[in-house]
């Protein structure tokens, strides 16, 4: 049983493998099995063979090549790995470096029905936390977008759009630096420690190690909203300015929460008073003293001082 | 500072209050109702002094967020008509965000009141149109409870309510629960709305957002053309573009066509 | 699509895809062809509506509001109130008077609590106990009624209840509507606000502060009010730890102790604040506590971080003085006053029967106190209150009452009450005499105090949490925890003590 459970993990990992391989049009072949699954060459061979003789994959051209049996199968499963990582994201308080292992793990478990059970608890979502498009139900998924930040052209605004999540240790400081799918960038320059980057009202220097593991693209439409100066975590006490917008990393219900208490792109926003320990504030917002944790208002954008504004709150 | 007093004190009501004459507290005497009332509102906007006025129970609540989370219900009788009135959890929105939320919205959407008030704090009327808005684009048969008039007067803020019932295209009834001003006239506003008698016209919004406005309009036609005479077909395209499975279930099992009876009392299509 | 779809391993086929169905199925419950249409179509759609589209609509709404509300709206002059409001804030969540303030707002609460009670309850015992139970007791005699049944209810059952009701109803009657009051006028918000940097530290929710300040008046409600957390993990931790918070049945006690071994310890003006210093100490040792175990379990049982944490602080709003304590009368005073009696009445029947019922002409509560003595010793306490815990199990407020009865029956000190295994009204004097003699020493003192802060939840609260729950596991942890925190507590405490006194 047991022996039989690793083998199926091995073989749905190698049709990912192409899969992904497939999808970022790379070749795959029984070498780039090995390297993706760390098998020996011999082992990923056979693991190879035997899926080619079972219909699962073919050969043409010198390329592995998902056969639909295989495809469809592919699919099932990056489709349930990351069903699983929205889910951790949203609805457990498990820290982002674990979401990935963990769907590691539940990808081979799950049951495509479980997996439908899962999405549609979380009102079916459209994209992972890495940026990645879930594949619907039926096997669908929209093309691959972006390309690295590393050659990406100085001045010209983008948006991330995927940030690899592997190696786990590239990965970890990247969420570090604050970067996450869906916040846009600018690269100014480049110096030796890596690219000089701003981004929604932050400026720093990203490693390039750092950048090769973040993909990005053009806006597909004009802003939105006017790009942001400063996160509501600079503001100073009765200062007021308006909000710009919330980051990304504010996902599913605490970003439906944040929103609906007023946190939204044109709210007028001031500094009330902070907590004995510095942390949580509290903020006067569309009538209301809110409090936030300081982490919390790292992640609201807004632009610069506004004079002449009082709000009041509710009395 | 007799004014600032919170929802709760006013519960049971020492003090015998100027009660409509022909209104007759039930209490938890449920039976036989003619019709269902939906009490919805912020939290702290004295939703429960409404609630304890109209059926006589005292529901206490103190002054912090999120104390209310199951919905109270009770009974009360006016012109020989019953009424049961359920007490919603105070909620700054029904975009479910969180449990309580999802409480609210599933009562007005799914249990099909006859009228839903929203009661709105008449100090901090921004936020609290948020919330009325959002009711608008679900049921017609709304009533604006414009309370906490008293703090409002005390804060020097003088409100509009003409004004602000012909923006919002809904009844707008000023009161002050405490005092138990205006509860004559909410109870008139809620005898007209209920026996169909007040045909409403509200707000609907538009959501002039590049992108969505073409996808809205596709789904909902769609959307008016599957479950004929649907009154919110708009709203409901947006939540299924959402992915909001409550929505989307109801759909597909045929509960959301029963929302149509609305329509066909009060009488206004959806503004697409 | 195919139905059975075979797997890529090649070995058989395992239990996880054995009923693995066309992937292609959704659950969409008997619906027309019509809305099967509709639905396709949202899916379609959903992929090229901007991602960021529910973030414009909530704009949308709130824009709309303002103009709206600018519309109809018109302001005129400063208000005074908002100014008085702003200067609240600023003390009470202020960086250097934000938490002298709260241990000060506890501390009065306890202090006018523990010198308000004396006199009523002094008063009341006088009247409930003094004067009725003789009177009830020789009446009741003289009607022929045979002496056990006599005993059974008049010296069981009336005084037990005379006794709960005597120690219980006054320190109630006051604290109760001094935390309605601060309920009422928006503070525990702030409490949160003020403390939710130590609970993120501990992987809990902000929120958990308000759930906590809630067991401070009954477990059970603050069980209940850990609804309003949203995150399931931090739920659960709030829900495990808030036993912790002393609750209405624990402060009595609590307080009886404090007043009776450590008031007396210092100079009789002073005794009132000696002893609400005492409770305030186990009150804050219970939130350190929280705290702990809360960091403890999202570390082992409860694995994650602390989620996002948004809260309201609604304005103060000058409570109404009389429409509170009148309404926190009848909610909560006599509620729980009514449970207690309930609990007490049985209670005061079964003490009567262990005291009363011999084995080999020795009561039953004789071999108990002997079997239960060892343990007690350890803990620094005794087999008397170790029975009388066992007793009380299904309400912590008949604790003391069970250990006062019980040590009559050992000591034999009977010229005190009415006889073996009776309730009686004692004053703090004859009171600390008798548990002297009992063998208490302030060790004993403390010890029942940390005890009476760490032990199981009462019976309502354990089933509210089974309810909250839906799990015997977390019930049976909820249990657990605290007990092996107040075994450990107990008996290191009474270690260390001994290993000082010599």
């Amino acid at each position: 049983m047991t022996s039989s459970r690793h083998e199926r993990v091995l073989a749905e990992d190698a049709l990912k493998h192409v899969f992904q391989c497939e999808y970022d049009r790379l070749t795959a072949s029984a070498d780039s099995v090995a390297g993706a699954l760390r098998l020996s060459r011999d082992a990923a061979r056979l693991l190879v063979d035997r899926l080619v003789t079972g219909g699962w994959l073919a050969w043409g051209g010198g390329a592995l090549y998902l056969t639909v049996l295989g495809r469809e199968h592919a699919v099932q499963v990056l489709r349930a790995h990351r069903v699983v990582e929205t889910y951790l994201a949203l609805e457990t308080g498990l820290g982002s470096s674990e979401w990935h292992q963990r769907a590691e793990v539940d990808e081979h478990n799950l049951t495509p029905a479980r997996v439908d059970a899962l999405a549609q608890r979380l009102g079916d979502p459209r994209y992972d936390p890495h940026g990645d498009p879930i594949p619907t139900a039926s096997g669908e998924l929209p093309p691959a977008q972006g390309s690295v930040l590393l050659d990406w052209p100085e001045g010209v605004e983008a948006r991330i759009v995927h940030v690899e999540d592997e190696p786990a240790l590239v990965y970890a400081a990247i969420a570090q630096a604050g970067l996450v799918p869906g916040m846009r960038l600018v690269v100014d320059g480049t110096v030796v420690e890596g690219l000089k980057v701003r981004c929604e009202g932050r400026a720093f220097v990203l490693p390039r190690t750092l950048a090769g593991n973040v993909s990005v693209a053009r806006l597909e439409q004009a802003p939105m909203a006017e790009a942001p100066t400063r996160r509501l975590a600079d503001l100073k006490p009765g200062e007021v300015a308006e909000v710009r917008g919330l980051s990304p990393a504010i996902r599913g219900r605490e970003r439906n929460r944040l929103l609906d208490l007023g946190f939204v792109p044109g709210s007028p926003v001031e500094l009330g008073f902070t907590s004995p320990l510095a942390s949580p504030s509290a903020y006067r917002v569309r009538g209301s003293l809110i409090a936030l944790r300081t982490e919390q208002a790292e992640q609201v954008f807004i632009g610069q001082r506004v004079e002449g504004v009082d709000l009041k709150e509710g009395t | 500072m007799s004014s600032g007093c919170p929802p709760s004190a006013c519960s049971g009501c020492a003090v015998p209050g100027r009660s409509p004459a022909s209104l007759q507290r039930l209490g938890l005497g449920l039976e036989n109702w003619d019709h269902v009332v939906a009490l919805a509102g912020n939290p702290n906007t004295g939703k429960s002094t409404v609630f304890n006025n109209l059926t006589g129970l005292r529901q206490h609540t103190g002054n912090w967020p999120g104390k209310t989370i199951a919905r109270a219900e009770g009974g009360f009788s006016y012109r020989d008509r019953r009424y049961k009135l359920v007490d919603l959890p105070g909620t700054y929105s029904l975009l479910s965000s969180s449990l309580d939320e999802e409480v609210a919205r599933d009562f007005i959407l799914f249990g099909k009141p006859d009228v839903t008030v929203v009661v709105v704090d008449a100090t901090a009327l921004e936020r609290n149109l948020n919330l009325a808005l959002q009711v608008l684009q679900i049921t017609d048969r709304t009533i604006v409870c414009l309370n906490l008039m008293d703090e409002a007067r005390a804060h020097g803020l003088r409100i509009d309510t003409r004004g602000l019932a012909r923006d919002l295209g809904v009844p707008v009834i000023p009161t002050a629960a405490r005092q138990r001003e205006g509860m004559e006239e909410l109870l008139g506003e809620i005898e007209r709305v209920a026996t169909g008698q007040l045909a409403a016209r509200p707000r609907r919004l538009t959501y002039d957002v590049p992108g969505l406005r073409d996808a809205i309009r596709r789904l909902a036609a769609e959307v008016e053309a599957a479950v004929p005479g649907v009154a919110n077909a708009p709203w409901i395209a947006l939540r299924l573009l959402h992915g909001d499975e409550s929505v989307r279930r109801a759909l597909a099992r045929g509960e959301l066509g029963l929302v149509s009876e609305d329509a066909a009392v009060g009488g206004v299509g959806a503004a697409a | 699509m195919k139905t059975g779809t075979p797997s890529p391993g090649l070995g058989p086929v395992s239990d996880a895809e054995a009923d693995r169905p066309n992937p292609g199925d959704r659950v969409i419950l008997g619906s027309s062809p019509r809305i099967e249409a509709v639905l396709g179509l949202a899916e379609e759609l959903r992929w090229r509506v901007p991602p960021e589209f529910h973030d414009r609509c909530v704009e949308e709404i709130y824009g709309e509001s303002a103009r709206i509300a600018a519309r109809n709206v018109v302001r005129s002059g400063v208000s005074s109130r908002q100014t008085w409001q702003r200067r609240m804030d600023a003390f009470l969540t202020g960086r250097w008077t934000g938490f002298p303030a709260m241990i000060a707002v506890l501390a009065v609460a306890l202090w006018i609590t523990i010198v308000g009670a004396n006199v009523p309850s002094a008063a009341m015992a006088g009247v409930l106990v003094d004067t009725l139970h003789p009177a009830l007791k020789s009446g009741l005699g003289q009607l022929g009624m045979p002496w056990w049944l006599n005993g059974l209810l008049v010296d069981g059952l009336y005084l037990t209840t005379a006794w709960v009701v005597s120690v219980m109803l006054p320190p109630m009657l006051i604290f109760f509507p001094m935390f309605t009051l601060l309920e009422d006028f928006g503070y525990l918000p702030r409490v949160a606000f003020n403390l939710d940097r130590l609970f993120q530290r501990a992987g809990a929710h902000g929120k958990q502060a308000l759930t906590m300040s809630m067991g401070w008046g009954c477990n059970a409600a603050g069980v209940t009010a850990c609804r309003i957390i949203d995150s399931p993990r931090e739920r659960l931790i709030a829900i495990l730890t808030n036993n912790f918070a002393l609750c209405n049945g624990r402060w009595p006690t609590q307080i009886l102790i404090a007043t009776v071994f450590v008031g007396s310890l210092v100079a009789p003006a002073l005794a009132g604040v000696a002893a609400a210093v005492a409770v305030l100490g186990v009150a804050l040792l219970g939130v350190v506590l929280s705290l702990g175990v809360s960091w403890a379990l999202s570390r082992t049982l409860l694995r994650g971080e602390a989620s996002a944490f948004s809260l309201e602080l609604p304005p103060y709003r000058p409570p109404r003085f009389w429409r509170t304590l009148y309404t926190s009368l009848i909610d909560r005073t006599l509620f729980v006053l009514w449970r207690a009696v309930l609990f007490a009445a049985p209670a005061g029947v079964a003490i009567w029967c262990v005291a009363n019922i011999t084995v080999t002409g020795r009561p039953l509560a004789f071999w108990a106190i002997a079997g239960l003595e060892p343990l007690g010793w350890v803990m620094g306490l005794s087999g008397v209150i170790l029975l009388a815990y066992v007793i009380a199990i299904p309400a912590n407020e008949i604790v003391v009452p069970s250990i006062l009865m019980l040590t009559v029956l050992v000591t034999g000190m009977t010229e005190l009450g009415q006889g073996a295994g009776v309730m009686f009204e004692a004053g703090d004097n004859v009171l600390k005499k008798l548990l002297v003699a009992g063998g208490w020493t302030p060790m004993t003192a403390v010890c029942l105090m940390l005890f009476s802060l760490c032990h199981n939840p009462c019976s309502t609260t354990l089933y509210t949490i089974y309810k909250e729950t839906g799990s015997w596991r977390w019930t049976v942890w909820s249990a657990l925890i605290p007990m092996a925190i107040g075994f450990v507590l107990c008996a290191g405490t009474a270690a260390v003590w001994r290993w000082i006194a010599g």
